[in-house]
């Protein structure tokens, strides 16, 4: 059974940004696995201890079963992507995989058509999957809620979509159904308006966007550091993996052709006195100056 | 003509407030019919203040509950439900032959619209301040329009403007395709609410425009169609929402307030919350502004106020017209989400913090004088 996590290649929260060339950012920075996505690694690693416990996959001996249920992290990125795809790996990771690109930015559309690409080649490559007449299919796709960059709340619906797979987004609670093992179906909460909640049953294979608060994220100890750099990274090129098949979207596409600095012009003002006069003062300014009472 | 669509969302029968700055965003297109979407609604009381908006026609989307049923004994999905909404909208879209179509990104837009822009393998912009289309005029300001690169000029296409890396710059982004999607911040636009039946909109459309609506009287009704969606998820659907647990609804939603007031580590627990609340409700009492109380991440984290009141980068992208930010350090986390905010606020007792030197006013005190103080002063 192969479990796909979808990782992406941040700029720090915390980093100064700086546009070049009029339409992108200045990449000498700090750039990490994107926080949403801790998330879904440490759920696809909390998964796998689950069903290994729980002898979920079939009667064969726990070592065995290991072996049998495989996480494999997954990112587009340029080269030094491969430093999260690796963070993924520390997290509990077996494998990765980089689909490589020269361009920072690519949009939805082509990111979800290459992940799917790269993850259907994987599951054709390999006869490691639990049910070999399934072997061409991934079981579960972590991604993270969104990307905290890009923002764009999409890539994991048009994974769904090329997949045919179930999607549930901003994923609060995971757990397999207690007949699991024959059922293959997963109870899931997502997080809605005002902290409500939405319960799905959802059968396998799905597309699972991890939210906040879905768990706590893995923290790598240093041993999960050494292990991780002994295991592999297979890099793919984007241009090959979708050879052939680019042109047929009519030209539905979002480029960004424009970045600019959020300039925040704001000289802020002392409000001093005892408390009843800045109270009034403050007032004064939500009438008069913000017109909000 | 091109047809554009809106997304509208209600709350206990009644439109919600953000929804008309979207439709004043999408309104902006004259070349283009707009149409509204509702589902599952009682659309007559709301035909009125949608043709003020700007409005030509609604949709009445209804959705029923099993496929197989016979047409006169059909019951009718009721509650949101992201999987059969989305499916029903996109089939309304291509009756319809809509060609661009705008929701706010709340939690509602955020399950529609990236689920039809997957089925549809449309183009979508989540979270914009601003969408114009590339005939409209208001791009003349935008240097972008003005470049030397005439392949912007002469094709059909979108400007959308989004906020990306974490607030932190804001990007153009061209939008081409058959089908354009876009996720409106709550918000972001001010909405037209002046546009009014005596000053129809008609008055600045084209003449080509004229012609197509012929002897179309702006004081006729607004045309209402009716559609019913086909169910294409039955029972045996391989995703099946088993339960809704609902959510409280009885506070404002924190993105579509015009003043917020947050409380960060400083609130040291979950009662003192009870303070920014007070004069939360003063505020709102005077009836002008819906209010709300949002938090930092701390304060969240220490279990203090639940999640959906966290603002920033990992919390709510806000809009007010006011931020009071209470005992909050200011983070950059923390301003990517609510530096938009017209006025911010900062109640500090540290000069230092770094919400003092990026805010309109700061008041350099304890906030457990200075809140109960402004709420009193409210109420008087
Ligand atoms: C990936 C990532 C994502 C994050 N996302 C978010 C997010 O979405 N939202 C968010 O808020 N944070 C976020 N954070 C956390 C952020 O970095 C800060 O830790 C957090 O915002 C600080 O919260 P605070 O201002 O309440 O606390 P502090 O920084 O501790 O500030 C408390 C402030 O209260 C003042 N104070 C204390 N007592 C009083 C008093 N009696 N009266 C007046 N002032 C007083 C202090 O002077 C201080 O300035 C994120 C961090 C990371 C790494």
């Amino acid at each position: 059974m192969k479990i796909f996590v979808c990782v992406k290649h941040v700029p720090d929260s915390a980093a100064t940004i700086v546009v070049r060339d009029k339409n992108q950012i200045d990449d000498k920075i700090t750039f990490l696995l994107n926080p949403y996505d801790e998330y879904a690694v440490t759920e696809a690693v909390k998964l796998k201890k689950n069903l290994i416990q729980n002898g979920a996959s079939s009667s064969l001996g726990q070592a065995q079963q290991s072996n049998q249920i495989e996480i494999i992290a997954v990112s587009l990125g340029t080269s030094d992507a491969e430093k999260t795809v690796r963070s993924a790996m520390e997290m509990g990771a077996d494998r990765g995989i980089l689909i490589k690109t020269d361009d920072r930015h690519q949009d939805s559309i082509t990111t979800a058509k290459a992940l799917k690409a790269a993850i259907e080649q994987d599951c054709s490559n390999q006869v490691a999957c639990e049910d070999q007449s399934k072997e061409q299919e991934p079981a579960i796709i972590f991604t993270g809620r969104e990307s905290i960059d890009m923002g764009g709340m999409q890539t994991m619906f048009r994974l769904g979509a090329y997949f045919n797979f179930p999607v549930v987004n901003n994923v609060v609670k995971f757990a397999p159904d207690v007949n699991f093992s024959v059922n293959r179906k997963v109870i899931v909460e997502t997080l809605t308006e005002g902290g409500g909640r939405d319960v799905y049953e959802i059968t396998l294979p799905c597309i699972i966007g991890a939210g906040r608060g879905l768990n706590t994220p893995i923290y790598p100890t240093f041993p999960d550091v050494v292990k991780a750099r002994k295991r592999e990274i297979k890099i793919l090129t984007l241009s090959d993996l979708l050879k052939g098949s680019e042109s047929d979207n009519k030209g539905a596409k979002t480029e960004i052709i424009d970045l600019e600095l959020f300039a925040e012009k704001r000289t802020p003002k002392s409000i001093k006195g005892n408390a009843s006069q800045i109270a009034k003062e403050i007032v004064k300014i939500l009438k008069e100056e913000a017109k909000v009472i | 003509m091109k047809k554009t669509a809106v997304i509208i969302e209600t709350k206990d029968g009644v439109i919600k407030e953000a929804n008309y700055g979207m439709i004043t965003c999408a309104a902006k297109d004259n070349n283009s019919e707009l149409y509204a979407f509702i589902i599952n609604e009682e659309v007559e009381p709301f035909k009125a203040h949608l043709k003020k908006h700007g409005i030509d026609k609604i949709v009445d989307i209804s959705i029923p509950i099993d496929s197989d049923n016979h047409e006169n004994q059909r019951s009718y999905e009721k509650s949101f439900n992201p999987i059969l909404w989305s499916d029903a909208l996109t089939q309304a879209l291509t009756t319809y032959e809509i060609s661009s179509l705008f929701a706010l990104t709340t939690p509602i837009g955020k399950e529609l619209l990236p689920r039809i822009a997957a089925q549809l393998e449309a183009p979508l912009v989540m979270d914009c301040l601003d969408v114009v289309k590339n005939s409209d005029n208001s791009c003349n300001d935008n240097n972008v329009c003005n470049s030397n690169n005439s392949s912007y000029l002469n094709s059909d296409f979108h400007l959308a403007k989004t906020s990306l890396y974490s607030g932190k710059t804001i990007a153009t982004v061209k939008v081409t395709g058959d089908i354009r999607l876009f996720g409106i911040r709550p918000n972001a636009i001010e909405p037209s609410i002046k546009l009014s039946i005596s000053k129809p909109k008609i008055e600045n459309q084209d003449n080509q425009d004229q012609d197509q609506q012929g002897s179309f009287n702006i004081e006729s009704s607004i045309i209402i169609e009716k559609f019913i969606a086909k169910n294409r998820y039955a029972q045996k659907s391989k995703i099946k929402l088993i339960e809704s647990k609902k959510g409280d609804s009885s506070g404002n939603d924190l993105v579509a307030a015009d003043v917020i007031i947050s409380g960060g580590r400083a609130m040291k627990n979950s009662e003192n919350f009870k303070i920014l609340q007070d004069c939360a409700d003063a505020i709102e009492n005077l009836g002008v502004s819906s209010t709300a109380v949002g938090a930092s991440r701390v304060a969240v984290d220490l279990g203090w106020v639940p999640y959906r009141m966290q603002v920033g980068q990992t919390g709510e992208k806000v809009n007010p017209k006011v931020y009071i930010a209470c005992g909050v350090s200011g983070s950059i986390q923390h301003f990517a989400g609510m530096k938009m905010s017209k006025i911010i606020i900062a109640i500090n007792e540290n000069i230092n913090a770094a919400i003092m030197s990026n805010c309109n006013y700061f008041v350099e005190a304890d906030l457990f004088e200075i809140v109960p103080a402004i709420t009193k002063e409210l109420k008087r």
